[in-house]
């Protein structure tokens, strides 16, 4: 495999909170250039300021730019090495031809900024540090009860027909508010695709235990027929998701095979119930991993580095509060019996939030896309009292408070994950896709196998 | 001229930028960045898709290129929506979601609703539903709830066989005038249920010692016969699965997958719905019983005589602790208006 070079490109403007006339100093004062060469580089917009250089001199290069207050990312270089980068297909052609078009003064940055690798000198060891950009979420709790109540009533006036449109605006409610660098995610789906397969799935069933009045073998063939389809329908549900979510106009994608995932989500969870469980974890990481590896954005796959080891390392680690749950059991029960009901309570709420926190924090950390990582830093303990609290409120108001718990949730949980931005986020690409149809879907939903990841 | 500003996306690339979008009079549109002024498109005529409002989330401006604008700007885009397309019926929704009195209306029409489908809707449907269900359903349910309460419970009855026969031949008219329920007496000694008799779907009706013991005349066992009698006659065991079943799923439905909430509490509101169903049930039960009493000139004290009974020794704290709450009265509850029903 050929070693990956970089360009090193200034994307037309400062890091936040960084003044004009500071950062002109820095760089004066960083590199061998005259404040004429230092203004030239900041006027004007996106320009490649070095092209095919190698990892080490690139993030070098990179970060001394950053520091001095220059917004830059790193483009993959498409590049023969030595070549002069010009087939970057990453790089907005446009803005990379303005930059060409005043070939002298292009060659000028790149002599004077190249031309002493090895940058900079009061710190020659610092590596380069993707920029962190945080998840934003700003859905409100008293919006989101408004367009429930709506969804709901409407619903229920159509007889159902409003819930694929019901659907469609719950989520994107949910999408619109999830903001990223300033874009927002997009959810695309058309309700009238949701709508026909909700009926094509209730006329499956209503032919289903019709024939079965008349041919009682019907059931069992229908029912066989059902769970053979488990897989592709887990698959058309991923597909479609993905399909009709997008972020800067490109969208997400979902790659994977129903043959493989019959194995993953057939075979192997039957070998687990046969191993009574011991596998369990090994099957849980194949199945998170045959979800990621086959997620795109764009033309970009989604990558996962997680190994079976830490499954097994989470799972088994849920032991040990079982045990200590199950002490403090035993003790309740000696000392006052009516303390074991809470002991179960507080148990459960543990337990429920331990394996929410770990397989978020742990999914998330281990997978990337091109060079962005993510990072989910929720917390067992913050996330046990926001699920109380929601279940408490949802059960004392009899549901009508569970639309300010979704809010709650998502606000917690993508306010603790941030996406660490290596690579260049303007750099993917989208790809060419045929449409999914939704019907994958709406069986998935019906019988609540919707998978979180 | 409208002008939205906004973010522009090409859609083949990921690649942010600042434009502004310039809507004329005559339905031309052009679009231009806002740092150099360099056109990025120039339609002659309005030919943009625009997505429909949904809150404050932004909107977007879909090019025939695939292009897309997203902007924040939801009152110029709103303009844009009246001066060039078709107002979508969504934008009713919108309205409806935006305006605070609609929601209340909307609020107060569900909340109605769910009352009057928990107080009538549902068991009506379970009532219909039950109708039309084979009783032989249950049979295999109602056979383990006898052997799990036998495992966990109850033992094996300890009154001698002279009073049981004694019993069944005194129960003998009421059975008689009810074959077609396929009732069996079952005795058990009761343990931790104390004075207790239930009805189980299949038509078992079980009667603990304890609670025989309690009786001071045999009258008072066939009016709790007849009560028993009543739950199997108008099937409250299968009914009350069914109602059960239909409102875990419309809580369900209306909660959806909440992630991050458990449903440890959700049970809560079932479980106080559920007892109002059960008293309904009892209700029921009296009614029948006391026609039954009627036709079988049993006095109607008899029944009102036991409960007092049986309410007076759990309250002088006979039983003990937990075992106070598991009696009869806990599944049976006894209100002063169902006792005055039978003391008339």
């Amino acid at each position: 495999m050929p070693e990956i070079r970089y360009n090193v490109v200034y994307r037309g403007r400062l890091l936040p909170r960084f003044e004009i006339s500071a950062v002109k100093s820095k760089l004066m004062a960083t590199f061998p250039i005259n404040e004429k060469q230092a203004e030239a580089m900041l006027k004007g917009s996106r320009v490649v300021l070095k092209k095919n250089a190698d990892e080490t001199s690139a993030k070098r290069l990179g970060m001394a730019l950053k520091r001095a207050g220059m917004d830059i990312v790193l483009t993959e270089s498409t590049a023969v090495p030595g070549g002069d980068g010009s087939q970057d297909a990453y790089v907005d052609p446009r803005k990379e031809k303005a930059a060409e078009l005043n070939p002298g003064q292009a060659k000028e940055r790149d002599d004077s900024v190249a031309g002493k690798q090895g940058m900079p000198p009061d710190k020659p060891e610092s590596v380069w540090e993707p920029s962190a950009i945080p998840f934003e979420f700003t859905g409100s709790g008293t919006e989101y009860f408004k367009i429930w109540v709506v969804n709901i009533i409407l619903s229920i006036l159509t007889l159902g027909i409003y819930s694929a449109w019901a659907k469609v605006r719950r989520k994107q409610y949910i999408y619109g508010n999830t903001r990223l660098q300033g874009a927002a995610f997009e959810y695309l789906a058309d309700p009238v695709k949701i709508l026909k397969g909700r009926l094509i799935v209730i006329g499956f069933f209503v032919l289903s235990s019709a024939a079965s009045i008349f041919i009682p073998v019907a059931e069992i063939l229908f029912t066989l027929i059902f769970i053979a389809a488990i897989p592709w329908v887990m698959v058309r549900t991923l597909m479609f998701n993905a399909r009709n979510s997008a972020i800067r106009n490109i969208r997400f994608g979902f790659k994977g095979r129903v043959k493989e995932a019959i194995f993953v989500f057939m075979l192997w969870p039957i070998l687990a119930v046969f191993t009574l469980g011991a596998i369990f974890p090994y099957v849980y990481w194949r199945q998170k991993k045959f979800i990621v590896e086959n997620s795109t954005y764009g033309r970009t796959r989604f990558v996962f580095t997680a190994s079976a080891r830490e499954y097994y390392r989470l799972f088994y680690g849920a032991l040990i509060p079982i045990v200590v749950g199950v002490l403090l059991l035993v003790g309740a029960g000696f000392l006052f019996a009516p303390l074991i009901f809470l002991v179960i309570v507080g148990l459960y709420l543990y337990l429920f939030s331990f394996y929410s926190v770990k397989t978020t924090n742990l999914l998330y950390n281990t997978s990337s896309l091109s060079h962005n990582r993510f990072k989910s830093e929720l917390k067992i303990m913050e996330y046990l009292v926001l699920v109380f609290t929601n279940s408490l409120g949802t059960a004392l108001t009899l549901g009508l408070f569970s639309p300010w718990a979704r809010i709650r949730t998502l606000r917690y949980r993508l306010g603790h994950l941030t996406l660490f931005a290596d690579a260049d986020p303007e750099s993917f690409v989208a790809s060419e896709e045929k449409q999914v149809s939704a019907l994958g879907e709406e069986v998935g939903d019906f019988f609540d196998m919707d998978i979180g990841l | 001229m409208i002008s939205v500003r906004g973010k522009w996306y090409d859609g083949r690339t990921a690649v942010q930028a600042d434009v502004v979008c310039n809507v004329y009079g005559s339905g031309a549109v052009h679009v231009e960045r806002t740092d150099d002024h360099s056109r990025l498109v120039t339609l002659p005529q309005f030919n943009i898709k625009i997505s429909s409002r949904l809150a404050d989330t932004p909107r977007y401006l879909q090019f025939p290129g695939g292009e897309k604008l997203e902007t924040d700007d939801n009152d110029m885009v709103d303009r844009l929506v009246e001066k060039f397309s078709r107002t979508p019926w969504l934008y009713l929704v919108h309205r409806l979601e935006s305006r605070i009195k609609y929601v209340a209306v909307g609020l107060v029409l569900l909340l109605l609703f769910f009352w009057v489908g928990a107080q009538y809707g549902i068991p009506l449907a379970a009532r219909i539903i039950a109708s039309r269900l084979p009783s032989s359903v249950l049979d295999v349910a109602s056979r383990q709830t006898v052997s799990m309460l036998d495992r966990a419970v109850l033992s094996t009855s300890e009154l001698d066989s002279a009073t049981r026969e004694r019993l069944l031949g005194h129960f003998q008219p009421l059975l008689a005038a009810h074959t077609d329920y396929r009732l069996t007496i079952l005795f058990r000694k009761g343990g931790r249920l104390g004075a207790n008799a239930f009805a189980l779907p299949d038509g078992s009706i079980l009667f603990t010692d304890e609670m025989v013991r309690l009786s001071q005349h045999d009258d008072e066992l066939s009016a709790v016969l007849a009560h028993e009698i009543g739950h199997v006659v108008h099937r409250h065991g299968m009914r009350r699965i069914i109602q059960d079943s239909i409102l875990g799923f419309a809580i369900l439905a209306i909660t959806g997958d909440i992630t991050g909430s458990s449903e440890l509490f959700l049970g809560l509101p079932v479980l106080l719905t559920e007892m109002a169903y059960s008293r309904d049930f009892e209700r029921e039960a009296d009614r029948y019983a006391v026609e039954c009493m009627n036709t079988h000139a049993i006095p109607l004290k008899r029944f009102a005589n036991l409960m007092r009974r049986i309410e007076d020794q759990s309250e002088s704290g006979e039983q003990e602790g937990l075992q106070k709450w598991a009696n009869y009265l806990s599944t049976h509850p006894i209100t002063e208006e169902r006792l005055l029903a039978f003391e008339k």
